[in-house]
Parts: C-alpha cells; sequence; structure tokens
C-alpha cells in the first residue's frame, strides 16, 4: 500500500466527519457532543462544550436562529432537535464562574468600531488572544441592537452577566463614541476592525457595485490592508442572525491575528463557514417523535424535558460496517483508523508489528463493501497485507500453519483422487465436492455422485483435492498459485470437463482465478436437472444463511430457494442475506487465527433467527454446529439425512483428516472396485473426551500422537515421573514439538495428556531429533 | 549457565581478540556479577582480570561458585584503583544500566594506563519511526560521550542480531511481565561493540 | 535462575539410559535465533524435559515476542 492509496482508502471512510448539525453552524459548536452529554447526565460538560465555541452563551443560546438544524437528519423524519434550547438548558444548569485563558499581552492595538455582536465577538476573542483592544461604541451600553429584542427572549440580566468577562481582559470601551472617520485610528492603531458604515469618500476603499465596501468574504479584508470589515455592515440579512455576527467576528480576529503576524489571511481558511456533512445517516426505520414542548418557554427546558429531547438525537455517525461486522466491532475502531494501522504496520522495517492480529483475523468476505457508503473493502485491504506480509518475510510462521498443514493433507496421496466414471474413458463433467464436505459428511459426497453418474451422460469424473483457499487466503500467492495450476493440469488430464462444485468458495476460486474453466455450481446444477428421489422428513420452516465466498452470485442464491421449494420447504429470509450475507467464520481461516472474534461471528449469526438454518457450504453447517445451532446442509435435506438425533455434530480436526483418508479408500474400494493399501498404522489409542477436548483446543491431531509414540516405543527415547505410570515422549515431524504423557497397556495405549510448542530443541551434537 | 549478557562469553571472545591484550596484562571488568568474564579472562587468556560489581548478592554467587576469584564490591563511579594502573577495562552491557556513564567514563579514562583500551558491548537506541526511550544512547551519543573523556573509538560493530536470543533467555527465565517487556516494546533497541583506547596528549 | 520454578524439580527418570534427570544447559531455537536455557535433561543420551505449563507459559511469550518483530 502506498502513500495515495493509503489516502484514497482513508477518504473513503467516512466516519469522524462531523454531522450536519456542526458543519452547518458557522462557528462549528460541537452540538453531537452537547446533546450526548445531555443524555449521558452532564449538562456541564455540555456548558464547556458550548462556551468554548460561544463568547456569549447565555445571550446566543436564547436568540440563537439555529442554522443548525438545517443539518439535523431528523428534519426528514419529523423535526429537527431543538438545538439552542438544549444548549440554554446547559446554560441554566452552569452556576460555576467560566474560566477564561488569556494569553500574555502583545504590543499591538487593535480598535474595534462598534459593540454589536460581531464587534463585541472580535473584541473577545483579540482580547484573549493578548491584543490591546479598543471598543468605539456610539450608544452608552455594549450590545447594539441586542436591546431591540424583547426582554421575555432575552432577559436584560443575562445581556448583563455575559458581558461581564469583558473586565477579564485589557479592553478599553469608548462609549457615546460616534466614529465616522477612520484616519485618528489609524495613526494609533495597528488594525482595525469596522462593523458601522463608513464614509466612503476617505480612503477610497474599494466599493461593490450597489456602493458598499468591497470586503473579501474569505478574511473580510478590505482593499486597505489595515482595515477590516463585517457585521451588519456587510449585509441586512447577516443582521437577523446573530450565530452568523458571531461567526463574523471570529472570523474578523482570526484575519488581524494573522495581519498583525504577516501571515496569511486566505489560507487554510476552508473550514471556517458552513458546509454540508459528509456522513449519510440512514433514517431507516426510525419512528417519528415529536419535538418536545418546554412547559414554560420563558424558562426554558425542565431535565425531564431535556433528556427527553435529547434522547431524540441519532446522534448521527456512519458505523454501518462496525454495526454489522464483530471483527471490526472488536478492535474497537473503524476502517479509517484500520487503514492507517495497517499501512504503518507494513511500513515498519524493524519493530513491533502491532496490527498483524487485526489483518490476519479478517474474514475477508467484503460485507463492509456492501453497506459502506464509501464501498471500502476491508477484506481487500487485509487479503493484500496478508500477501505483503508473505513476500517480504513477515508472516509471523505459527499463524496459517495448521490450516496450511491441513491443505497439504488434502494435495497429498491419502486423499488425492482423479478417476473417470467407471466404464469411461472420458468426463464430460467432473464433480469437484471440495475438502471440507468430504471431511465433514463423506456419506454425502458417494451419493451425490452417484446420483450425478446416473443423471448426466457422457461420463461424469471425480476428483478429490482442494482449491486452494488456504494459500490464498493466508496470503501465499506462491503456494495457491502452484495448487491452481496443480488443479487445472488435472482438470485437463480428464478431458477438461466441465466442473460441477459442490463449495461455494472452490466456485468462486475458480471463476475468478480459471475463467476458462466451464464451472457451474452443484445447486445451480440439480436445480435444472432435477433432485434425487428421497422423502424428506420434515418440512419445517427454515431460515437461509448464505454463503460469504458468492454474496454477489444471486443465482446461485435464487437456485436455493428452487430447490428449497421444489423440496417442500417453507423458508425465512435472515435480515443480513444474499450480497449482505455475514461469514460464517471460516472465511479468511478466522475461526483458525483469532478464536474468540469467530465465536462472537458465530454466536450473533445463531441468534438471528429461532428457526433452523439451512445453508450451502459444509463449514457453515460446522461452523453453527459447533455453536449448538440446528443446522442442516442442503444435502441432509436432499438426502433425508435430517434426522434429530445424531445431527448436532461437528467434527474435530483428527477426524476430519480421518474422513478425507477413509472417503478415497471408500470409493476407490466401491465405486473403482480398486483396493488402495492401507498405511499399517494401526495403532490402538484410548483418548477420553477431555484429552481429546485438549488435543483440538490446541491443534494436535491423532497422527500427531501416533508418531509420537511409535518414535518413543522404538527408539526408546521415553521418560517417567518416579512413581507414576505414565510415560513420557517428545517428537518433532516437521516445525512443531509434539509431548505426549501416555501409559502403554496390553490392548493399546491411553493418552493422558498432550502439548505443543514451536521452539526447537537443539541437540547437543548438532543434529535434529 | 545463562547469558549474563547478549551474545554470551562468545561475544567477549571476539572483543578480547579486538584488543589484542598481551598475558599478564591487567584487565578490570566492570560491572562484573557473578565473576563469568573474569573467570574466562585468567582461564582462558591467561590475563590478571580483576571484577567489580556494586551488588554484593552477585558477588557472593559468584564466589560460591569459584571460590576466590578476584571480585570487588565497588560502584562504576568510583574505582577503588589508582591512576594508570590498568591496561584494559571491559564493560559488557553494564554502562547503560550505571547512573552516569559519563562519571563511570571519568573514572575509567584514570585507572587506565597511557593507550589503555575500554572494550564496551552495550544497548542502543536504533533511529526509526517508532519512538525512543530515553535510557538508550545513539550511537551518535555513545560515540560523542567516549570522545568527551578522552577516548578515541578504534572499531565499532553492530551486533543487534545477539538480542533476540538475549531477549528469549530473559523470558524463560522470568516471563514476560516480570521484564515489563509490553512498554519497552516501542523501540527495537540495538546492540553494539565498541574498542576505544585512551587518547594520549598528541591525540587530543 | 532457572527457567523451572522450585515446584517443577520433580524425579524424572530417562527410561533408555536409566539414569535421574539433572538440570543442564539446553539450546533452544525458533526463527534463525538460538538460545540457552537451563532445563532438566539426562545427562547421557541429552533427552531434555519439558513440563506443559513451561510450554504454554514462557515458551509461548517467547514465540510472540519473536514473531511480532
Amino acid at each position: 500500500m502506498d502513500q495515495k492509496t493509503l489516502r484514497e482508502r482513508e477518504a473513503r471512510c467516512i466516519q469522524g466527519n462531523p454531522p450536519g448539525c456542526i458543519t452547518r453552524c458557522p462557528i462549528h459548536v460541537d452540538v453531537r457532543g452537547i446533546v450526548d452529554s445531555i443524555r449521558k447526565g452532564n449538562p456541564a460538560e455540555g456548558f464547556a462544550l458550548y462556551h468554548r465555541m460561544v463568547p456569549f452563551p447565555r445571550i446566543i443560546s436564547r436568540i440563537c436562529d439555529m442554522p443548525c438544524q438545517q443539518g439535523c437528519t431528523r428534519k426528514e423524519i419529523e423535526m429537527p432537535i431543538f438545538i439552542s434550547a438544549l444548549e440554554r438548558f446547559c446554560v441554566n444548569q452552569n452556576h460555576t464562574a467560566i474560566a477564561i485563558t488569556v494569553l500574555p499581552r502583545k504590543d499591538k492595538k487593535v480598535a474595534v468600531v462598534g459593540a454589536g455582536l460581531s464587534g463585541l465577538t472580535a473584541a473577545w476573542e483579540l482580547g484573549c488572544k493578548g491584543y490591546i483592544v479598543e471598543l468605539f461604541e456610539a450608544a452608552d451600553r455594549l450590545g447594539g441592537s441586542l436591546w431591540d429584542i424583547s426582554e421575555k427572549m432575552l432577559p436584560r440580566q443575562a445581556i448583563l452577566d455575559d458581558f461581564s468577562v469583558f473586565a477579564k481582559i485589557p479592553l478599553k470601551i469608548h462609549y457615546d463614541t460616534r466614529i465616522r472617520f477612520l484616519d485618528s485610528l489609524l495613526a494609533d492603531f495597528d488594525a482595525v476592525y469596522a462593523t458601522i458604515p463608513l464614509e466612503m469618500n476617505e480612503f477610497r476603499l474599494d466599493a461593490t457595485a450597489e456602493g458598499g465596501i468591497k470586503v473579501d468574504p474569505v478574511s473580510l479584508a478590505t482593499s486597505h490592508k489595515k482595515i477590516f470589515a463585517g457585521g451588519s455592515l456587510r449585509s441586512p440579512i447577516r443582521a437577523d442572525s446573530p450565530i452568523a455576527l458571531v461567526a463574523e467576528g471570529k472570523k474578523a480576529a482570526i484575519s488581524i491575528d494573522r495581519f498583525l503576524q504577516n501571515a496569511s489571511l486566505t489560507a487554510n481558511r476552508e473550514n471556517e463557514g458552513l458546509s454540508n456533512s459528509l456522513l449519510c445517516p440512514s433514517t431507516k426505520g426510525i419512528v417519528p417523535v415529536s419535538m418536545v414542548a418546554a412547559a414554560d418557554p420563558v424558562n426554558g427546558y425542565t431535565k425531564e424535558e431535556a433528556l427527553q429531547e435529547a434522547g431524540r438525537c441519532l446522534l448521527c455517525e456512519c458505523m454501518e460496517c462496525v454495526k454489522v461486522c464483530e471483527y471490526l466491532a472488536h478492535f474497537h475502531k473503524f476502517p479509517k483508523q484500520y487503514v492507517r494501522e495497517i499501512y504503518n504496520n507494513l511500513s515498519i522495517v524493524m519493530g513491533i508489528h502491532r496490527a498483524n492480529k487485526l489483518i490476519n483475523s479478517c474474514s475477508l468476505c467484503g460485507l463492509c463493501e456492501q453497506v459502506c457508503p464509501g464501498k471500502l473493502n476491508m477484506g481487500e485491504i487485509c487479503h493484500q497485507a496478508r500477501q505483503r506480509m508473505v513476500e517480504t518475510g513477515k508472516m509471523p510462521p505459527s499463524v496459517y500453519e495448521f490450516a496450511l498443514r491441513d491443505m497439504q493433507f488434502s494435495t497429498g496421496d491419502e486423499f488425492l483422487l482423479t478417476r473417470h466414471q467407471p466404464g469411461h474413458t472420458t468426463s464430460r463433467f467432473v464433480f469437484y465436492p471440495g475438502c471440507q464436505l468430504a471431511a465433514s459428511a463423506p456419506g454425502h459426497v458417494k451419493d451425490m455422485y452417484l446420483y450425478l453418474c446416473s443423471k448426466l451422460t457422457g461420463g461424469v469424473g471425480l476428483m478429490l483435492g482442494c482449491c486452494g483457499a488456504p494459500a490464498d487466503w493466508s496470503g501465499n500467492k506462491a503456494l495457491f498459485q502452484e495448487t491452481m495450476q496443480a488443479m487445472q493440469d488435472t482438470w485437463r488430464s480428464l478431458g477438461a470437463p466441465k466442473v460441477v462444485t459442490a463449495c461455494p468458495t472452490c466456485y468462486s476460486l475458480f471463476k475468478q482465478y480459471v475463467p476458462d474453466m466451464p464451472v457451474e455450481t452443484l445447486w445451480t446444477l440439480l436445480d435444472r436437472i432435477g433432485l434425487p428421489d428421497t422423502k424428506t422428513s420434515t418440512s419445517k420452516k427454515l431460515a437461509i444463511h448464505d454463503s460469504c465466498t458468492t454474496r454477489l452470485d444471486a443465482e446461485l442464491q435464487e437456485s436455493i430457494r428452487h430447490l428449497l421449494e421444489k423440496m417442500g420447504h417453507s423458508f425465512e429470509e435472515l435480515s443480513l442475506n444474499r450480497k449482505n450475507t455475514v461469514c460464517c467464520g471460516y472465511g479468511g481461516l478466522m475461526f483458525l487465527t483469532n478464536q474468540e472474534v469467530a465465536n462472537k461471528v458465530i454466536d450473533r449469526r445463531i441468534h438471528e433467527s429461532e428457526a433452523d438454518y439451512v445453508v450451502y457450504c459444509s463449514m457453515c453447517r460446522d461452523n453453527f454446529v459447533g455453536q449448538g445451532k440446528q443446522t442442516y446442509h442442503l444435502l441432509d435435506i436432499i438426502f433425508g439425512s435430517t434426522a434429530a438425533n445424531g445431527a448436532l455434530h461437528s467434527p474435530g480436526f483428527s477426524e476430519r483428516q480421518e474422513n478425507k483418508a477413509r472417503l478415497k479408500r471408500l470409493l476407490l474400494q466401491e465405486v473403482w472396485g480398486e483396493r488402495m493399501e492401507k498405511e499399517n498404522n494401526d495403532m490402538k489409542l484410548i483418548i477420553s473426551e477431555e484429552v481429546l477436548r485438549i488435543m483440538e483446543s490446541r491443534r494436535i491431531l491423532i497422527d500427531d500422537v501416533k508418531q509420537v509414540i511409535t518414535h518413543a516405543e522404538s527408539t526408546g527415547e521415553k521418560m517417567q515421573t518416579a512413581g507414576s505410570g505414565s510415560y513420557i515422549a517428545y517428537f518433532q515431524p516437521a516445525n512443531i514439538t509434539y509431548w505426549i504423557e501416555y501409559e502403554a497397556k496390553a490392548d493399546g495405549f491411553i493418552v493422558r495428556n498432550a502439548y505443543c510448542h514451536r521452539l526447537t530443541i537443539i541437540p547437543e551434537n548438532g543434529g535434529r531429533k | 549457565m545463562l547469558h549474563e549478557h547478549p551474545g554470551g562469553l562468545g561475544l567477549t571472545e571476539q572483543l578480547i581478540k579486538l584488543c589484542g591484550f598481551s598475558p599478564g596484562a591487567k584487565v578490570l571488568d566492570i560491572g562484573c556479577g557473578i565473576g563469568t568474564t573474569v573467570e574466562y579472562l585468567r582461564d582462558v587468556w591467561k590475563l590478571q582480570a580483576i571484577g567489580v560489581d556494586i551488588s554484593e548478592t552477585r558477588l557472593v554467587q559468584g564466589w560460591n561458585r569459584t571460590p576466590g576469584l578476584p571480585l570487588l564490591q565497588a560502584p562504576g563511579e568510583c574505582l577503588p584503583f589508582a591512576d594508570a594502573t590498568m591496561d584494559g577495562v571491559i564493560a559488557e552491557c553494564s554502562l547503560s544500566v550505571m547512573e552516569s556513564a559519563g562519571a563511570v567514563l571519568t573514572e575509567i579514562e584514570r585507572i587506565l594506563n597511557k593507550n589503555g583500551i575500554l572494550a564496551i558491548t552495550d544497548v542502543y537506541a536504533r533511529n526509526e519511526a517508532g519512538g525512543f526511550v530515553p535510557e538508550y544512547k545513539t550511537c551518535k551519543e555513545w560515540q560523542d560521550i567516549l570522545l568527551q573523556h578522552g577516548f578515541s573509538i578504534r572499531c565499532w560493530e553492530d551486533r543487534s542480531n545477539l538480542l533476540p536470543g538475549f531477549l528469549a533467555s530473559l523470558i524463560m527465565e522470568q516471563g514476560i511481565l516480570r521484564l515489563g517487556l509490553e512498554s519497552i516494546k516501542k523501540v527495537k533497541p540495538g546492540y553494539f561493540l565498541v574498542m576505544a583506547e585512551k587518547a594520549t596528549r598528541e591525540d587530543e | 535462575m532457572s527457567a523451572l520454578t522450585e515446584k517443577q524439580a520433580v524425579d524424572i527418570v530417562c527410561l533408555k539410559c536409566g539414569i535421574k534427570l539433572t538440570l543442564g544447559k539446553t539450546t533452544l531455537q525458533y526463527l534463525g535465533t538460538t538460545f540457552p536455557v537451563e532445563l532438566y535433561k539426562c545427562s547421557q543420551c541429552g533427552l531434555v524435559y519439558i513440563p506443559e505449563e513451561l510450554a504454554n507459559g514462557k515458551m509461548q511469550q517467547v514465540e510472540a515476542s519473536m514473531e511480532d518483530k
């Protein structure tokens, strides 16, 4: 990932951008934050947020014209939040003196002409920055047209209380002083902010067509470098918007501050003023609730009313992907941040790779892209990151080792099988059941193969093998290409028949990486050619869980529904279905790299509906069954093996391997009449349920145990605790050293314990044990 | 049994070879711990090696292992030797754990003969984007402090590849949490070897 | 100072040589780095004993610390 790609991806994630209430406030008050504070019962925090931006909280909260409401999502539902009333509630709750920070005094003097809201704000901001400010006001009081507002709406005391802060800054106020000519001011001051009409014939300030002073909208500069102009002078419309006047005053203060430090007046000022939010919160399913009216409008909301109105706020943000994905939620951040972490992780030459877990836990399913307004695909990013890590040697070997070892078995002699249909020398079709179906439901493989042979003409071959998905998912491009190539070679050796896959993942990988190979899923095929004649046991309602690797294949998803209908089953759709389906936890090898997240994923999915589930991928079935959910593979229903007893079993790792090997032997014998020489590994092992569970959690296979015991018994290299009957032995077949505690009995070996580690013991003489 | 410092005696051997001491040379091991290096220098290289360490516990462990080892208890900042009495000083992963490397270097300079050798192996901070730990000096800071204290550097070599093994040994001994390693992970330290000579007046 | 705790100083016999295991220096290796550890081993044939707590505890910590680099 280069810098450019990083920024492009980060930009797609809009989370973290401010909502409309903030972007449409001319001074960007943190409205969402204030409302959230009220909901949390902390109006003091709300007040602090409000006062950070608003210099005159008592006044503004009563008279603000709320342009923020234009950006409120609730506007589309019924009515925007009554934001100023909530702000006023926070102001009312505040009884502590407002803390002000005044910077050290600067030796520049600024004149502000006109003590209306704009001028007062500018005077305040500049005074806090340490400038010496003198304010010139024609009347005998501050506030300008504020005094024209009714007492009921704006109590006089509120005005006086807010303006009492001016005592805290070095501000000299000239009351009863009307300024008509600026020349005297220009001599004594370094900058001037004028908010009242000026005589035009003095400085020949550039004028607009209408005869007003030409003022730069970004900086409020006039054609005289020292003179800035704004406030009600600039636009009579603006005079109706108190908050706009405040914004103007702030703008002038920033400009004057920059001017007096010889900085650019216009650079980096895009964030000032109104804009539209980049967020696009969904209004789906939100029940309209009318705005809360204060029982006593003069004094504003009570605590209960404020809480109720604040409760209407949607606290707009995006988080659409996090809402549907347990993996994204698990790391407590959101994609914009994840992308940056992954980029940093890949850029580290030496140091700790903190984001390894993040990169290796994603199921690569792409659901995020489907729900993201910017179509960001975390799966794509993680997949590429894994490939990069493998390329640069940064992928820790332990992460995917077990998966790749399992794949090695599935592409090895004990499982690989390629045959034409008995009695045929060519194949028009070839059935590719996939490695996981063979591991979990070997009987179905045989039954379906025989059915296809009976239904299709031209010869139906069989290929047992692995499409290489574990290599692809683990980022191992070279190994994946090698595996795909081997598969293609085998396919060609059969005469390049049409490939019929039972597994959606095999299907999606073949389609993507071998586009010349004609391939169809078993399901669309069955939908066409018809189902075998087995009576289905029940016709209870099933919920369909779609496979994630074929999320965009609408035709396949339809065929599943057709098949269920044909078999007389009624079904329901889950809320996250079809192209928005969730991965079962197998994708991306999540269940091996991050059991914790996989469990959350499965737990959430199986509770989405009370109904039993139907799936069309063997791993989806095993993952859900593994956590106690009654789940049928479509073949279970087709072949009528939906009996309730014995259905809830998910085979462990050792059993899966054994099933695969046994399937090959079985098919060779029963279908092709060939006898396969079985490896003489007749060692009898007695293993309790508890020890089997331990082995399963430590990814120790029965085969591994046999290898250790065989080694120990043949070499005599074993140990024994004094007083115990158990032997302790160890053996390192490949990368992992396995330790077995066992007892030898007449009829076999009892396995008491099994553990392993990856650190290798170096024997003294230097050779490998 | 365990390495006392990254590289163990294997690295000590490399260091001594670089220094080129004659048999019988008087060499001080500063931060000698249980005296493994002192013993090694005496037995294998026939040097008149002495060790100092601030920890009485470690010295006692050393004497229990090999009674009669010439080890003294003293801080690096205050060495119990007269001026110009040592041909060499060795500091293996010890300067970085002393309070004031500068004060120790002043003492070392004092007790070394003219052209005496100072050999150091220690941790340093490699500049990288990960942040820095103030206790680790960078390569430049090490070189500067040696120059300031009257040493001229004859040889500097990076030995960072020894650190993972040393870290692994430490974890095996104490476990990762005891070491508080989680927070130190912010920067990847390096390990270096330096052979410096006490600069004569003419060199300065 | 040992990788093992006192609790783990058990009586283990090497059945090949018929003698008790004693503490000795062993070398472990992972990802290209070797380092010494003190473990119970047979002084005659070199057979080593690694208890389960060590394999699942500190050894896993070492593996993880070396993999993240």
